[in-house]
């Protein structure tokens, strides 16, 4: 009797353990799987009718007040008045054409982007998705209708502008510190691109595409918007920080203080070679084995969150492609969810510090880690490219004495890599100047271009 | 005989097809950039401007004897990722000997061109210039450009700038040798032997 009692006790537990366990994974599975939230801002109350227009307006304006950066003419404004230093372009959401809808059901309005106080190139904004996500591109000139949206809104800027320009009487700017012009509100009706929108990722690295999260606009917050690379949140709903906001809290730490001093100390005390550290998932930084005068072996990349390391000064002073196949692989060992944590950083001679994130998801990582043949191939590219580049275009890219690259050839050599190895867009590289922190962009042009981190 | 016809047409066909084949392959100058060029491009040495550097040159650094032996290898097939495509190019082989004479190391007979290789990359007959790439040892280790200034007929500059090698357990797992003999140094004159 005792030993039926026993086995069907047994049986029993056996059987709620089952159960509870079927439950548990049934509610992270629901979690995992809730659908991307709406917006709120595009979501119509009663019969209302939904304004995209503004509501790109509205969404961009809040994205550059929380995560201060300045993509909008608003933002322009607010640094001036804390007398900030301000970007060279923004978009004027004020002017902007009618909405337009694909035959896919993707809504988009364009606006002009603003440079140096003239209308410079069209943004397009575009919600798609099913209505979860929202991306900014700019246009390409090759765009159906291009020139003729592009004189429309020149000729509204102007018109608009006009008399501020006539009171300000300086240069026929309306204001002689950069202020943006009070344009007013007006909506153009364009043409359109030929049923569609055609353009390239606008400011990628400050302005990512993405769901409601970052915008801080979700219509559902329990719902899971997706981050700015487009991932879905898995366990936390937190706003992913922006590149910004990353290195300038990771420049507070004391370990990667301490760490990157050393390095500096290292170059400083002329003893030569190259020096790393492990920035490890448990523990305190330790140091990089088998340095050599040319290179630093990080050992296992799966226990680091990151790792920084100095270069000599004798040759690109950039991250290379076996720095950038490590990030990869301290990247693949994140968690789900956080591949944006891992980081690689250098320092170098002149002051040269970088530091590079990758900005995808763990789905945007190369299937297979890179092998030595295709390190080797990049290697021989990053020497082709350096020679080209101070030999032949000497005034962009070359220092004064035509040896090695000052940091736009620096940086060319870097973009150039991850084109090659696949990673086009999918690595934010900025610049650590004492206290001041830069995203560097590849612009429209292919010269890499310095956006300030504004803190 | 009607199908000894149809048979020479064939072949005739077949002949034409890979003439056309032939005469399809680019030729482009010798500072063209290879990587986005299409599969089997021939980079050419139009105006035998590599032709200066060729020869046997020593010179003595740190007590070792460095001697280079630059020949021009005509339309040497490369390899990038997957894709082959020609080249014009000096090939530099050496040999470093410390001051006993004990040869520290030799591609003199190498055949490889991934361990230890030296080419050019760009040449600038203005300022008598020419690049060169290392490929460097084990993993890359040493990679690098080096730059040579000829300054007349007997005699060049050479200078060696490397580059910087992250190895890890998955990009690099194997015990590898780290030892650069290449002369780390700025403007190391060569006499032409």
């Amino acid at each position: 009797m005792k030993k039926n009692l026993s086995v069907r006790l047994l049986f029993g537990a056996a059987l709620v353990a089952s159960l509870a366990s079927c439950r548990s994974e049934d509610f992270l599975n629901s979690h995992e799987e809730a659908p991307p939230s709406k917006f709120r801002v595009f979501t119509a109350q009663k019969d209302e009718t939904i304004n995209y227009g503004k509501g790109f307006k509205t969404l961009l304006e809040h994205y550059d007040d929380i995560h201060k950066v300045q993509h909008t003419a608003e933002a322009v404004r607010n640094a001036l008045k804390n007398s900030l230093e301000t970007t060279g372009e923004y978009v004027e959401m004020n002017i902007r054409s009618q909405d337009f809808k694909t035959k896919t059901n993707e809504r988009y309005t364009l606006f002009p982007l603003i440079k140096n106080q003239q209308v410079d190139g069209i943004i397009i904004a575009v919600l798609k998705e099913n209505e979860t996500q929202v991306e900014f591109l700019k246009m390409y000139p090759e765009a159906e209708n291009y020139s003729e949206m592009l004189k429309l809104f020149r000729e509204v800027y102007l018109k608009n502008t006009l008399p501020q320009r006539l009171a300000a009487k300086a240069n026929g700017s309306c204001s002689s510190d950069g202020t943006p012009c009070d344009t007013g509100e007006v909506i153009i009706t364009m043409p359109g691109a030929g049923g569609g929108y055609t353009g390239g990722t606008w400011n990628g690295d400050t302005l990512p595409a993405g769901g409601c999260l970052p915008y801080d606009n979700c219509l559902n917050p329990e719902g899971g918007g997706s981050s700015g690379s487009g991932e879905t949140t898995p366990t936390n709903n937190n706003a992913p920080e922006n590149p910004c906001e990353k290195t300038k809290n990771l420049m507070q730490k004391q370990e990667v203080k301490d760490v990157v001093n050393d390095l500096r100390n290292h170059l400083n005390s002329g003893t030569g070679g190259e020096k790393g550290w492990r920035l490890n998932k448990s523990g305190p930084p330790t140091q990089t084995t088998e340095n050599g005068a040319h290179s630093v072996n990080f050992g296992d990349p799966s226990t680091m969150n990151g790792g920084y390391h100095n270069h000599t000064g004798t040759g690109v002073n950039m991250f290379s492609s076996t720095d950038i196949s490590t990030l990869i692989e301290i990247v693949r060992y994140q968690n789900i969810g956080n591949a944006g944590n891992g980081y690689m950083g250098i320092v170098a001679p002149n002051d040269i510090h970088y530091i590079m994130y990758f900005n995808g998801s763990h789905s945007d990582l190369p299937i297979d880690s890179y092998n030595e043949r295709d390190l080797e191939d990049w290697n021989t590219a990053q020497a082709y490219w350096k020679d080209n580049l101070r030999v032949f275009e000497r005034t962009t890219y070359s220092t004064n004495d035509g040896k090695s690259l000052n940091s736009k050839g620096l940086e060319k050599i870097f973009f150039k890599t991850l084109k090659e190895m696949g990673l086009e867009n999918k690595i934010t590289l900025q610049k650590v100047d004492g206290n001041n922190v830069f995203t560097i962009n590849l612009q429209s042009n292919g010269i890499p271009n310095e956006l300030p981190c504004l803190y | 005989m009607e199908k000894n016809i149809l048979k020479i047409l064939i072949a005739g066909f077949l002949l034409l097809q890979i003439l056309s084949c032939k005469a399809q392959q680019q030729q482009y100058p010798i500072n063209t950039m290879p990587f986005e060029l299409p599969p089997n491009s021939y980079i050419k040495d139009l105006d035998n401007e590599l032709d200066p550097y060729i020869g046997i040159w020593s010179a003595v650094y740190d007590g070792k004897q460095i001697t280079l032996y630059i020949n021009k290898a005509i339309k040497k097939n490369f390899v990038y990722r997957n894709k082959t495509y020609f080249k014009d190019a000096l090939i530099v082989k050496y040999t470093i000997k410390d001051s006993m004479g004990n040869i520290l190391q030799s591609t003199k007979d190498s055949t490889d061109d991934r361990r230890n290789f030296i080419t050019n990359t760009v040449i600038n007959t203005v300022s008598n210039q020419l690049g060169l790439y290392y490929t460097g040892t084990d993993c890359g280790i040493g990679w690098g450009n080096i730059e040579i200034k000829k300054l007349d007929s007997a005699r060049f500059s050479w200078s060696y700038y490397p580059n910087s090698t992250t190895v890890n357990t998955v990009n690099c797992p194997n015990a590898i040798n780290k030892t650069i003999y290449l002369p780390e140094v700025e403007n190391l004159i060569f006499i032409k032997q």
